[in-house]
């Protein structure tokens, strides 16, 4: 079965086709055809550049999956959570196809999604395992009960673990993203400052105070070493991360963890992930950068798997801005 | 009006006495610094107006809503650059609603804020936070004012 997925959830307008929900015959993220198709930098936030985009980045993935419109047979399609314009331009442009084709079309939880990259990464993956999704705009525990099937351990109470970085990188004075921008930073520098270790209670996450707590020291000390700061910040987030997941794993015996999302792109985390899985003796997934960050394969996937199990969703399918992730369990 | 305060918790707490004062359809515009705040003030505010669960920060998304006795949207330009762009994720259709918009970042949007917006600014001070609050009725600055 040839599956299209569609995502406009937030910044990116991406559009893949899957084969069978595991095998991707193409993967079309629109900041790879801006330039190309504008010679320059639309606003890359306004729903109007969705609109813009996403007839050209569906016909793309199409074409470099060397088929067209009649040969799909299934579309996936984010409807929550995200910014409310936004997937109101892939939701109705994903229904409008599906009635015009005549073919199925199934609503993905973008969260969902990022769980599914996994299935794109490692095929072979059974459930149950532990889910860790860490993104711009998601932090959140999962215990993956079975694919489609999940219960929310933790979540940030506050900012997301990509929003910190980002943030972080702000102060520090360096340029958007500022995740990778950290990342290099801090490999010039050493851990020295001691910025606290939140602890949100039970498996919850919270990043908020050690936002503050870089402010506070780089006021305290205008003259600091700006690699020290950074190198500090990222020990301090990495090992909120890595503690709750080490809780996680204690408590639900977990043998299989699966981190997804853009922070996974992060080398510090993961090489302190690998420490803790091989410490505690449990398998750490990643699956690689392009499917860890925002794509529609992964949406097709899990869409795949959503409509082998309960169906097409109904047209009147809203969209969500936000959404319990739980909740898509009932859906 | 200014107020000051020494701890997130009572930062919370200013925010949930606003709350009490704020009308549907009221806009309240916060500006200040990475880190000054604003997130945890609106957690009052929202808490105030009936919020059970948690705000979260909306910077990625722009805009979160929750379900409090009046709807309340909680905007966060952060990642816009101008009103075009606010314009652009539909920021007037919230400021014209029943509901209470709380803004972060508000100046990214200066132009499209409503005459009757309420406005406050946070400022990382030595030992806490100091709040000025500009734009509510007289009475309802006393009666703010009173909770000291």
């Amino acid at each position: 079965m040839l599956i299209l997925g569609i995502e406009t959830s937030c910044d990116e307008t991406a559009a893949a086709v899957v084969e069978d929900g595991l095998s991707v015959r193409s993967s079309v993220v629109s900041s790879q055809l801006v330039h190309a198709l504008y010679g320059g930098v639309v606003p890359e936030l306004a729903a109007r550049a969705h609109i813009r985009m996403i007839v050209p980045v569906v016909e793309q993935a199409l074409r470099e999956a060397g088929i067209d419109y009649a040969q799909v047979e299934l579309i996936a399609v984010t409807h929550a959570p995200g910014l409310l314009g936004a997937l109101l331009v892939g939701l109705p442009f994903a229904k409008g196809l599906s009635f015009s084709l005549n073919i199925p079309f199934v609503g993905v939880n973008h969260i969902e999604g990022h769980i599914f990259a996994l299935r794109l990464e490692y095929p072979q993956l059974q459930p149950p395992y532990l889910g860790v999704v860490l993104s711009g705009g998601h932090t959140e525990l999962l215990f993956v009960d079975d694919w489609c099937k999940y219960q929310e351990l933790g979540a940030t109470v506050d900012d997301a673990c990509g929003e910190a970085f980002d943030k972080v990188a702000k102060l520090l004075g360096l340029p958007y993203p500022g995740g990778i921008e950290i990342e290099r930073l801090a490999l010039e520098g050493r851990p020295v400052i001691d910025f606290p270790v939140a602890d949100a209670g039970g498996l919850d996450f919270s990043f908020s105070g050690l936002k503050t707590a870089v402010l506070y020291y780089l006021r305290e000390h205008p003259d600091a070493h700006r690699p020290d700061v950074a190198a500090s910040f990222q020990v301090a987030a990495v090992r909120q991360i890595t503690k709750r997941v080490e809780q996680a794993v204690r408590q639900t015996g977990m043998k299989k963890v699966g981190v997804s999302g853009g922070v996974a792109a992060n080398r510090y985390l993961r090489q302190q992930l690998q420490l803790l899985a091989d410490r505690l003796g449990f398998e750490l997934l990643i699956p690689r950068p392009q499917f860890c960050t925002d794509n529609a394969a992964m949406i097709a996937a899990a869409g795949y798997e959503r409509f082998r199990r309960s169906g097409p969703s109904p047209f009147d399918l809203p969209a969500f801005a936000r959404r319990s992730f739980a909740g898509s369990n009932q859906q | 009006m200014q107020f000051e305060t020494r701890t997130a918790e009572s930062t919370i707490l200013l925010g949930e006495r606003l709350a009490q004062l704020l009308k549907p359809g009221a806009v309240v515009a916060l500006y200040g610094e990475l880190g000054s705040g604003k997130t945890t003030l609106i957690k009052g505010v929202a808490r105030g107006l009936g919020v059970r669960e948690p705000v979260r920060s909306p910077s990625f998304v722009i805009i979160t809503e929750y379900a409090g006795r009046v709807p309340v949207y909680h905007i966060d330009l952060y990642r816009l650059n101008n009103a075009e762009e606010a314009s652009a994720v539909g920021l007037e259709s919230y400021l014209s609603s029943d509901g209470v918009c709380l803004i972060e970042w508000a100046e990214r949007a200066e132009s499209l804020l409503p005459a009757a917006t309420i406005r406050i600014r946070l400022e990382v001070i030595a030992g806490g936070r100091r709040i000025e609050i500009e734009g509510l009725a007289p009475e309802l600055m006393q009666e703010l004012k009173q909770f000291g």
